[in-house]
């Protein structure tokens, strides 16, 4: 029993970074007609958001320690972070330790600013182009973004540790009424979850209850009757692109303790959030969440030991299994509107 | 090219005024599908024209290239609203200068609710009729102002398409097939409202299937086949020559 | 063939998936009147480094070409200094006979290409070196399947393959080949150097899980170490395998700790390791307990990249190196020639080498000097020359390239990630070094059985 608590939880987290990516997915994909491949990368540049944040958070100048030697036998030089000369080596490191959160604010101009060009700069000569000419286009600014991160930041994944109080991990169980020691489980992985959660929540809001949010709605529904009634849809369609590159961004900064981020993160998770987005059906946004949590408690459960044991491999292709059973069966997928992609 | 198109040639055209809706020598394609084939034809201020033919005339085709709709394109041809060119102009750049299209199947957005689908018409500028109003002229409506829009009635339905045009102060009114599918007792309603909009100085252009109907309501009409106007004179005018009636529209 | 190193990018793949070598068949265009494939007739010889440059392990292919570029001054004699060719000893204590001017008085020159750690990729661009450039010998590399990939390419077109950083038992086991060459230990030096050190530190009294790679490095190294830990009395309590491309094994480390094992190894290694080891310490298994014990984590194949990548998260763990920038200073003069290279690397560039360099500049050393001891480039002559060929003093102590495999054998080096680095390259400590004797063994050894090295093949 534990054990499957302990998989639903790792689904729920895993979950939560399929179900940002799809939805800002299906945003773009019900507003504009887009298929964008370069969602993966504003995954990705949401991380380098994080990791940029930190590396300006401890830009140093070298203070020649003659005391130590370096590994050349000469004097070390040690690298003191400005932030330290600003504000003290104890609020300084304390500024550092939460660089991620803080990230959050950094990140979120920034990636509205990157949606707003992708789109006014590229995405949007492509509107009335078939979904093929789309993703080969996006697929293409993904790779480019992806080698310009590469360049800057080097190949390797780069450690963005979280905040001091949310390293570690914390005995679940207990509080659920288990004993001791039987589910624990990783804080900054719950408080993702519970990040996730709350951005789903107010971009949903967000739709729900302002007017901008009813027109984009009547917008995804139905295009040219907005028109009639006088809307450009254009405009805030441009302003959705920004707001779905936010999202995904914030779902890229959030994660950088979870796996340190590298420049092929943004690959990694493309293609499970397409996967996403068809199961819970294109234009659904509502299905792109579920079918987000879905797919990542199904891949946890695909991971476990005693499932490998019965199918070997299955951990590997379940979520391809499942595109493919929906599709044959219900091409829709589990949400979409009748008619979208059917054909 | 600013000078208004000459209109001495048609019969009808006696008036040396500017009419109030002009379209001339207007051809819509559906990508390369040729629908109309160079038409033209005035509608005053104030007038119903009721605008007939068989199945694919180019009826919807005339009333959303009007619209400025994407599709179909208007490749050649000019539409004057007011001394306004509309050929020149976005949907809903068309819309905001005073064009309300009422489309065939009603086209109510789903997932808002009716009175939504009424406030998502004021958002843009001129704003019409006021929602009590509205809901005055349409006591239905106002009963199922919460409800969702796709969830009423036909008959509804079409009732709340008209309101959502009228929450807007246009200055033309396009009916595309307003009857189809309902009810006579629900078509007699349509047609009363329709009348007392016209009271108010509406002008109306109707599309309509029931072509009796609608020419017992309309002043002028305009009958298209395959894509050309072959009449273009008064509505009594149609309803009394059979072999007309015959030859065009079937009845 | 086309002159970039870019090839086709898979659409929907991503990054490090090594497999086992697709073994593509290859035509070479034989050449016409030479003796051997690439007779140098000039007076300059080239030299093919195929390291990953774009991918995932680009920044350790940077560093393996820092260090051939390094290599290649020295052997040209135009270097800052002479780096290892001061201290380059052979059995009888005599020094190397390269004199820093070229091999067999041709000046060295190189050309680099792609792997992009795929094998398909990293054959071609061999082969690209072979055909167009000229190429005498490929070396390099930081994968296994590449390695295996690659090496018989280079069997099939008559020229000598010095493996780069490649650890699966495969290379010189059941995919060895007469004309490649590997210097880096492997799975089973890791395995057998680790167990005593493992089981001095957490006792012979434990259950161990093992996650593993889904790949040929990641079978090996399970199999060396649960061969050598059981010998010493741990118990294997699972064995899973996890996917090349996976990025969150957090499905994977979660009934870790309620599986009743109380060490985890992870046989991953690059960007998996990264992943796999932060995962792990996120779930609490470095402060965890489990049968009454502190629960341990092993990693046994360390790389200064991924130690950098992991952050933190490596401190306490116990694993395997080749080699370490700190083993002369720490372990004294057995292993000269590592304060050499570290010196003459370290002022070029302004850090210490990584395992990585070292290896592939030592493999360059060596096949120039058993070239100049052959008196001729031609691949036998190259081969007899290395072939049982004992030498000191780059680094490892003394070492031998045994004849039965073309594996080298030498000490093997066992570290721990430091508590509290003082710098990037500073991450892991020495713990000891395992004498050759330890993890030396037989040629016909279970787990590198079912390969033949076959003859040389000269080419042409």
């Amino acid at each position: 029993m534990d054990a499957l608590i302990l998989q639903i939880l790792n689904g729920l987290d895993k979950g939560s970074a399929y179900a940002l990516i799809a939805l800002g997915l299906t945003l773009i994909f019900g507003t504009l007609g887009v298929v964008n491949f370069a969602h993966g990368a504003l995954f990705m540049i949401g991380a380098f958001c994080a990791v940029t944040l930190n590396k300006i958070l401890t830009l140093s100048h070298t203070v020649v320690d003659e005391t130590r030697k370096n590994f050349l036998g000469q004097p070390m030089e040690l690298q003191v972070p400005y932030v330290y000369d600003l504000f003290g080596e104890d609020m300084g490191n304390t500024i550092i330790d939460w660089s991620v959160p803080m990230a959050i604010l950094f990140a979120i101009p920034v990636m509205v600013l990157v949606g707003v060009v992708m789109e006014r700069g590229l995405i949007k000569y492509f509107y009335k182009r078939p979904h093929a000419d789309q993703i080969l286009v996006t697929f293409g600014l993904a790779i480019v973004l992806q080698e310009v991160i590469k360049y800057f930041y080097g190949a390797n994944p780069i450690p963005t540790p979280a905040p001091s109080a949310f390293t570690g991990s914390f005995d679940f169980g207990a509080l659920i009424g288990f004993d001791a020691n039987t589910i624990i489980y990783p804080y900054w992985r719950l408080v993702y979850f519970a990040f996730a959660a709350m951005i789903i929540g107010a971009v949903f809001a967000f739709l729900q209850f302002t007017t901008f949010g009813m027109v984009v709605r009547a917008g995804m529904a139905d295009r040219e009757t907005v028109g009639l009634l006088g809307i450009n849809i254009d405009k805030r369609f441009t302003i959705m692109f920004g707001l779905a590159a936010a999202v995904a961004g914030l779902a890229g900064v959030m994660y950088v303790p979870i796996n340190p981020p590298n420049y092929h993160m943004g690959m990694d998770f493309l293609v499970l959030s397409f996967v996403v987005v068809v199961v819970g059906g294109m234009g659904s946004l509502p299905g792109a969440v579920l079918a987000g949590f879905l797919l990542g408690i199904l891949e946890s459960f695909a991971s476990m030991k005693e499932v490998i044991d019965i199918i070997p491999g299955i951990n590997q292709i379940i979520i391809y299994l499942v595109a493919i059973i929906i599709l044959l069966t219900r091409p829709r997928g589990l949400m979409g509107r009748k008619g979208v992609m059917e054909s | 090219m600013n000078v208004r198109p000459d209109f001495s040639k048609n019969a009808n055209m006696a008036e040396t005024a500017p009419a109030f809706l002009s379209v001339w020598d207007m051809h819509s394609y559906y990508g390369e599908s040729y629908i109309v084939q160079g038409i033209s034809f005035n509608v005053h201020e104030g007038e119903i024209l009721a605008l007939l033919g068989r199945n694919g005339a180019g009826k919807t085709t005339t009333l959303r290239s009007i619209a400025r709709l994407d599709n179909p394109q208007v490749q050649k041809g000019e539409i004057w609203l007011d001394h306004q060119p509309l050929h020149k102009m976005k949907s809903y750049e068309a819309a905001v200068a005073g064009l309300g299209l009422v489309p065939e199947d009603r086209r109510i957005i789903a997932g808002l609710t009716v009175e939504e689908n009424l406030q998502l018409a004021q958002i843009a500028p001129p704003v019409g009729w006021s929602l009590e109003r509205l809901y005055e002229l349409f006591p239905r409506l106002g009963e199922r102002r919460k409800q969702e829009g796709v969830t009423l009635s036909g008959g509804e339905q079409q009732m709340l398409a008209i309101a959502r045009a009228l929450a807007r102060d246009i200055k033309l009114l396009l009916l595309d097939e307003p009857y189809e599918g309902l009810a006579p007792v629900i078509v007699d309603e349509i047609e009363k409202t329709l009348r007392h909009i016209k009271e108010q100085g509406m002008t109306t252009i109707i599309v309509e299937q029931n072509a009796v109907r609608a020419l017992q309501l309309a002043d002028r009409a305009v009958i298209l086949d395959t894509g050309s106007i072959v009449f273009d004179g008064s509505a009594a005018e149609v309803l009394e020559n059979e072999s007309l009636r015959a030859e065009y529209l079937a009845i | 063939m086309s002159k970039t190193n870019v090839t086709r990018r898979g659409v929907l793949k991503s990054g490090a998936v090594a497999g086992a070598g697709v073994a593509l068949p290859t035509i070479f265009t034989a050449s016409s009147a030479s003796a051997y494939t690439n007779e140098p007739t000039g007076d300059t010889v080239t030299l093919g480094f195929n390291v990953p440059q774009t991918g995932p392990y680009a920044d350790e292919g940077a560093d393996e070409l820092r260090a051939f570029e390094l290599a290649v001054e020295h052997l040209n004699g135009t270097g800052a200094d002479n780096g290892m060719l001061e201290t380059f000893k052979y059995a009888d204590g005599s020094g190397t006979v390269l004199k820093g001017n070229g091999i067999l008085g041709k000046k060295v020159q190189f050309v680099s290409g792609d792997t992009q750690t795929k094998s398909d990729a990293a054959r071609a661009s061999a082969k690209s070196m072979i055909e167009k450039d000229g190429a005498i010998m490929i070396t390099g590399g930081s994968s296994s399947g590449v390695a295996v990939a690659v090496q018989a390419l280079c069997q099939e077109a008559g020229v000598i393959f010095m493996a780069g950083l490649t650890h699966a038992n495969d290379t010189t086991g059941k995919d060895k080949r007469a004309n490649g060459f590997r210097h880096f230990f492997n799975s089973y030096m890791s395995g057998a150097a680790l167990a005593p050190v493992l089981a001095k530190a957490y006792g012979g009294d434990r259950k161990a899980y093992h996650l593993t790679a889904d790949y040929n490095w990641g079978y090996t190294t399970e199999e060396a170490i649960r061969a050598s830990t059981e010998a010493m009395g741990w118990e294997t309590v699972a064995a899973v395998k996890t996917p090349l491309t996976q990025t969150d094994f957090s499905s994977y480390i979660a009934p870790v700790l309620n599986s009743g094992a109380d060490v985890l190894v992870l046989n991953h290694y690059g960007g998996n390791m990264v992943n796999s080891l932060t995962n792990a310490v996120q779930f609490g298994l470095r402060a965890a307990e489990a049968n009454g014990k502190k629960f341990e984590i092993v990693v046994p194949l360390y790389s200064e990249l991924m130690a950098r990548g992991a952050g933190s998260n490596i401190a306490g763990i116990l694993g395997s190196q080749n080699w370490d920038w700190k083993l002369e200073n720490i372990l004294g003069s057995r292993y000269s020639g590592t304060n050499a290279f570290v010196q003459s690397f370290g002022t070029k560039y302004g850090f210490p080498p990584s395992q990585a360099a070292h290896t592939c500049y030592v493999q360059t050393l060596l096949y120039a000097d058993a070239v100049e001891r052959a008196g001729s480039f031609e691949p036998c002559a190259v081969v007899a020359a290395l072939e049982g060929f004992e030498f000191d003093g780059l680094g490892n102590g003394p070492t031998l390239y045994r004849a039965d495999d073309h594996q080298c054998f030498k000490d093997v080096v066992v570290v721990r990630g430091k508590e509290n680095p003082e710098n990037e390259f500073d991450l892991v400590e020495i713990v000891e070094v395992t004498p050759v004797e330890q993890v030396t063994y037989a040629p016909d050894h279970p787990q590198f059985a079912g390969g033949a090295l076959g003859s040389c093949n000269n080419g042409a």
